[in-house]
């Protein structure tokens, strides 16, 4: 599995970063995960604001922090 | 659909970049224009001075366009405007804005659009200084040196004011030899540079901003709820110039709704023609060594206190 954490730096893109993990060791799932944080890449998304996940190739998240149960589902 | 020219409008706090702009939009009144508009504080001033411009005027608000927290905010507002039918924009950004990574935000433009070929053409970026404080405050601002840097056009404005703007050249030309350098007053730069075709985008210099979320400085807006006297005001100002990059607003004087601009130590104020109604005053303010945030925002309050009785209310942003 792919999960990308797209954002421009701030505190919610670490925040979320953060909850991806949490929820990957809770669902017992291994994964490659990446912080994307040049704005190009970002863009490339089309998504419209930060924080966003993305988890093979699709976009999941955009504009907030999703809690870890959330991304546990999202990870099943 | 036709290109767009796109233009950034640079200068540090207080050098008349919106004044420079709406010249520019008198004189271009013929065609469609939109203006993407850049201030720190919450509460957007210079987007109520365009009133009587038919444009579509769009306000990016509490930070630097070219920092990390508001990028995308510019790259969907770039993207929204490229489908309209307008002909020119114009960015004005912050007294602070760094537009050193201008290069990367149409690349990522680009990518939002999922377009080869730059809706935008980029024609430039045109800085204007203050002739009176140009020389003190170029050593100390790193954005103000990257905008040079980055600018095809410098325009040394309020140029009436100093006797001689010689070494004010000499410094622009040192950190960037190839932008034209022009002097005038009240922001007058002419139509000849917005009717050229050239294609600025090679002609960047690609680095990194200061503008991030850690140099980012810090607003606040005061709603003052009655009139104050001239003498209060200005010695409210005058009190509290050490700890702020700038003031601007309106306040209700003596009778008169005043529009309100403090840079450094320098004071302007005139009667607003505007018709804006509350006093309004944003406050964006320095980053001194031993001093927090809330020190520097008690520090306001208290010198508000100590010269005038008006009750006023200050809120973050």
């Amino acid at each position: 599995m792919e999960i990308k954490v797209l954002g421009t730096g701030c505190k919610k893109c670490d925040d979320l970063y953060d909850n991806v993990i949490k929820a990957l060791s809770q669902a017992g799932k291994e994964a490659n995960v990446e912080k994307v944080e040049d704005i190009i890449s970002i863009m490339s998304f089309g998504v419209m604001s930060s924080p966003a996940l993305v988890i093979d190739g699709e976009v999941l998240i955009v504009g907030r922090v999703a809690q870890v149960e959330e991304i546990v589902n999202f990870l099943k | 659909m036709k290109k767009k020219k796109l233009y950034l409008l640079t200068g540090f706090l207080g050098a008349g970049k919106t004044t420079t702009l709406k010249g520019i939009l008198k004189d271009l009144s013929q065609s469609k224009n939109a203006v993407i508009m850049n201030e720190f504080g919450k509460t957007g001033i210079d987007g109520s001075l365009l009133k009587e411009f038919d444009i579509e005027l769009s306000e990016i608000n509490r930070g630097s366009i070219f920092c990390s927290c508001l990028q995308i905010n510019f790259v969907t507002e770039l993207a929204r405007i490229a489908e309209t039918d307008v002909e020119r924009v114009f960015v004005e950004g912050s007294g602070l804005a760094d537009p050193s990574n201008i290069g990367d935000i149409l690349a990522a433009l680009n990518a939002y659009m999922k377009v080869e070929d730059a809706p935008y053409i980029y024609s430039g970026a045109i800085c204007i200084v203050d002739a009176r404080t140009f020389l003190a405050e170029v050593d100390g601002i790193d954005a103000i040196s990257n905008q040079i840097q980055q600018a095809h056009m410098v325009v040394i404005n309020k140029s009436d004011l100093v006797e001689d703007t010689t070494a004010i050249r000499d410094r622009i030309a040192l950190i960037n030899s190839d932008a034209e350098i022009h002097r005038t007053t009240f922001g007058k730069i002419g139509v000849e540079f917005f009717k050229r075709e050239e294609d600025c985008l090679k002609k960047i210099v690609k680095k990194e901003t200061t503008n991030t979320v850690d140099t980012k400085p810090k607003t606040f807006t005061m709603n003052i709820k009655s009139e104050v006297s001239h003498s209060e005001l200005n010695n409210f100002l005058e009190e509290i110039g050490p700890m702020v990059y700038r003031v601007k607003g309106f306040t209700q004087v003596e009778g008169d709704m005043m529009k309100v601009d403090m840079v450094g130590s320098m004071i302007d104020m005139e009667k607003d023609t505007q018709g804006w109604e509350d006093s309004t005053l944003v406050f964006l303010t320095k980053k001194i060594e031993g001093m927090s945030v809330p020190q520097i925002l008690k520090g306001i309050i208290e010198a508000w206190k100590k010269n005038t009785t008006a009750e006023m209310k200050m809120v973050n942003g």
